[in-house]
């Protein structure tokens, strides 16, 4: 069975063709403002003008025809509301067409389904740091439960915040990963609470001393601190629902040195670190495919229905193909 | 010496009816953040837990190594509240939960932040719970701080302990609320926190 799978719940608009064997292809473009952050309706905007082409290129690359896709499925949750009714609508354009299902997913629980499909990791303890979003989830009792989550904004988005104080433009994880390298250590606030971190008062605390100390420093300073405060809770979460899986996703996974850490944490604890390739830890069309394809596998049927949802919890889903 | 726990951050020896807590070196982080976690949580754990044992039932405390980071105090040789609450009768149960709450209480009126409550972290023995592991514990009088600790525990047990949560939790705050100064604000002010929390259902 052909899924096609369409993305769009933050900057990216993706497609990505798969079936039960393998994944025929993925093609992201996204929106990258001129300055500032990503402003959702200038998003949306971008999102309906490459939609076509990026849907075109993706069933092109797979070498098939729109009308061997057999399952469309779309990412309704959570997300930005503008951009998120982009991917809704092309994915029901396309369906209505071709009068094939339509199946919504929620983009987080693609993050963990894609890894788990493509590392062959049966049940892991999943550590997911993009720019909204920064859990550790780890399936228990029929749902994928968030045992950590960030208390106020997501890990990317605080880089990118900061990074945008130094007025550097977006994205700034790439360039604050490169500075760090030279960088030495100031010290920072370190904030766990309970299993759970907080972000924006570092980030405050950094933007202080954003002309006091050496902008390597505060970079190097950044990335060791609150990376610590990521692994100390993913390892937390490890020890507690007594798992040895942790599986690395999310824009923020493309960071060397988390990766590193992360690595570092589950070999000391006789655990083993899976991290998709890059282009299966960033928002993609592929991972919406193969949640689309596993859920209608898992027979569930869903009245043809393309409304959306912003702030659908991870624990919200119920998940019957586990 | 037997290792009994490899917890997330520490290893646990037992030596005789005594316990060692190591907090061992985390090479995953640099030595400036490393040594100066692993310095302040057990100083910090050491003197709270001296305290905290004044109020509530919790290892004594023998002695501290500051060098290694290393704290010895009693074995409490009973079973982890985790694994057994489920299967605890009605009434054992309701005993339990009551001294939970009674605890937590206390703590708070002496303003001990536990900052980690999960029942992974309660001992019971002889029909008593232990509270240990105040290694991210604090001073604060904060109502805050008060019911950030009440939403972790509750987050544990919905986590963790899904299908008995809601009875476990409502015996708990009862019994919280009745010794605890300022217990009916530190409630109130839990429903605030847990509105800020991300996504949730109750702000949709």
């Amino acid at each position: 069975m052909i899924c096609l799978g369409i993305e769009s719940t933050a900057h990216t608009f993706g497609a990505g063709i798969c079936d039960e064997n393998k994944i025929y292809s993925n093609i992201r473009d996204s929106y990258k403002p001129d300055e500032g952050g990503i402003h959702p309706r200038l998003a949306s905007d971008h999102h309906a003008a490459v939609s076509g082409e990026v849907v075109r290129k993706a069933l092109s690359e797979a070498g098939l025809l729109l009308n061997d896709v057999d399952l469309v499925a779309f990412s309704n949750a959570p997300g930005l509301g503008p951009c998120l009714r982009i991917g809704a609508a092309t994915a029901r354009t396309i369906a209505l067409m071709i009068n094939k299902p339509l199946i919504p997913v929620n983009h987080c629980i693609a993050h963990i389904e894609v890894g788990r499909r493509l590392l062959r990791c049966i049940d892991p303890v999943t550590l997911y740091v993009s720019g909204a979003n920064t859990q550790i989830i780890a399936y228990q009792g029929g749902v994928y439960r968030v045992f950590a989550e960030t208390l106020d904004m997501g890990v990317g988005n605080f880089i990118d915040s900061f990074a945008r104080y130094a007025g550097i433009p977006f994205p700034g994880g790439p360039f604050i990963e490169d500075k760090a390298k030279q960088g030495h250590y100031v010290k920072l606030p370190y904030v766990i609470k309970g299993m759970d971190v907080s972000l924006t008062g570092i980030l405050t605390n950094l933007r202080d001393k954003l002309n006091k100390y050496k902008f390597q420093d505060l970079c190097y300073s950044l990335q060791e601190t609150v990376f610590a405060m990521l692994v100390e809770v993913s390892e937390r979460a490890l020890a507690h629902t007594q798992k040895n899986e942790l599986l690395l996703t999310g824009g923020v996974a493309a960071n060397s040195r988390l990766r590193e850490m992360c690595g570092v944490m589950c070999s000391e604890r006789g655990a083993k670190l899976f991290v998709p390739d890059k282009q299966y830890c960033v928002d993609n069309g592929a991972m919406i495919a193969v949640l689309g394809l596993k859920m209608h596998e898992s027979g569930i049927k869903q009245p043809f229905n393309t409304s959306i949802n912003q702030k659908q919890r991870t624990d919200q889903v119920i998940i019957k193909w586990r | 010496m037997e290792v009994i726990a490899q917890g997330a951050e520490s290893i646990l020896y037992r030596v005789g009816d005594k316990l060692v807590k190591h907090r061992v070196k985390k090479r995953y982080r640099i030595n400036d953040i490393d040594d100066l976690l692993r310095k302040s949580r057990t100083r910090s754990e050491a003197k709270i837990i001296k305290k905290a044992g004044e109020l509530i039932n919790t290892p004594k405390l023998l002695k501290i190594d500051e060098q290694d980071n290393k704290i010895l105090m009693s074995f409490i040789d009973g079973e982890v509240l985790r694994d057994v609450i489920n299967d605890l009768s009605r009434s054992e149960l309701i005993m339990v939960c009551n001294q939970i709450g009674e605890s937590i209480a206390k703590l708070h009126n002496a303003s001990i932040i536990h900052g980690d409550l999960t029942t992974s972290n309660m001992i019971l023995k002889d029909e008593l719970v232990y509270f240990i592991d105040f290694g991210l514990s604090e001073v604060s009088k904060k109502i805050e701080n008060k019911a950030v600790d009440l939403r972790v525990l509750k987050e544990a047990l919905n986590s963790k302990h899904y299908l008995i949560s809601n009875k476990v939790w409502k015996l708990i705050t009862e019994q919280y609320v009745r010794v605890a100064i300022d217990g009916c604000a530190v409630i109130d002010r839990l429903k605030s926190v847990e509105l800020r929390g991300r996504y949730k259902k109750s702000c949709q």
